[in-house]
């Protein structure tokens, strides 16, 4: 996995420009897409998927109700809120997605209750103790890249998750 | 990034054009709209059979960085379409 430059202006594809064009007029007028010139390494879980511990991570802009919402300026939030596997209640806040929606009904965007409805069932092992939410502007990757995404990593691997579901809004 | 720390890891995808820039170890893509990713509210029938899928598809033997396309669409409104043209949120 390496790190490099994204295409020079206007070459990205569909979306990837219409919101680079976006974010760069309204939000942060020297945002660009971080891009890498090969795919992460792929493995498989080490436990069949009736056994394995999945591990939700969102960047829905999901938190606890008492926690701190994330950071909702120009410059984005690259921090996360960890959220116990049996919360009865979450919170939503991203400025990117309408989120009456997923207030109505979290799963839409955060399928906690879904995955503990699956493990009820036995179609996956068990639902890993901690959750994890970000919220998905996240211009600046740098301390993603280097902070907070290796300490979620070494959060999961003491848990002993076995596969991590990754959703966005 | 977490599968280059140890952690297996399966997306889902609404965009493909921005996740073949970030390059995850394997994607799924969902054409559903932003802030439903996995279905309608209350929606349980397609929430649980996207979940279901993403999950499976965790044990395939698709090469790295691939996105696999599930199949999902949205038929019940032009929100999805409104959103790729940033109409609406």
């Amino acid at each position: 996995m390496t790190e490099t430059k994204g295409p020079s202006m206007s070459d990205y594809r569909g979306f990837a420009q219409l919101e680079y064009d976006h974010v760069r007029a309204n939000f942060f007028a020297d945002f660009d897409w971080t891009c890498f010139d090969t795919p992460s390494l792929r493995t498989l879980p080490k436990r069949p998927l009736s056994e394995a511990r999945v591990a939700l991570i969102s960047t829905a802009g999901v938190h606890l109700p008492d926690d701190s919402r994330h950071a909702g300026g120009a410059d984005g939030d690259h921090t996360y809120r960890a959220i116990p596997a049996d919360a009865a209640e979450v919170a939503l806040h991203h400025g990117g997605y309408d989120t009456r929606r997923a207030r109505l009904d979290p799963d839409v965007v955060f399928p906690l209750n879904l995955l503990r409805e699956l493990a009820n069932d036995g179609l996956i092992g068990d639902v890993a103790p901690t959750a994890y939410g970000f919220m998905g502007y996240i211009p600046h990757t740098g301390p993603l890249l280097r902070e907070t995404g290796p300490e979620v990593a070494r959060a999961l691997i003491g848990d002993a998750v076995d596969l991590a579901l990754l959703v966005p809004a | 990034m977490l599968d280059d720390h140890g952690v297996p890891t399966v997306s889902i995808t609404q965009i493909p054009e921005i996740t073949e820039l970030a390059q995850p170890s394997l994607s799924c893509f969902v054409a559903h709209p932003f802030g439903l990713t996995l279905g309608n509210i209350d929606d349980k029938d397609t929430q649980r059979a996207v979940l279901l899928a993403v999950l499976e598809a965790a044990y395939s033997d698709a090469p790295a960085g691939s996105i696999v396309d599930l199949g999902f669409t949205w038929e019940l409104d032009d929100l999805r379409e409104r959103q790729l043209r940033n109409e609406a949120l």
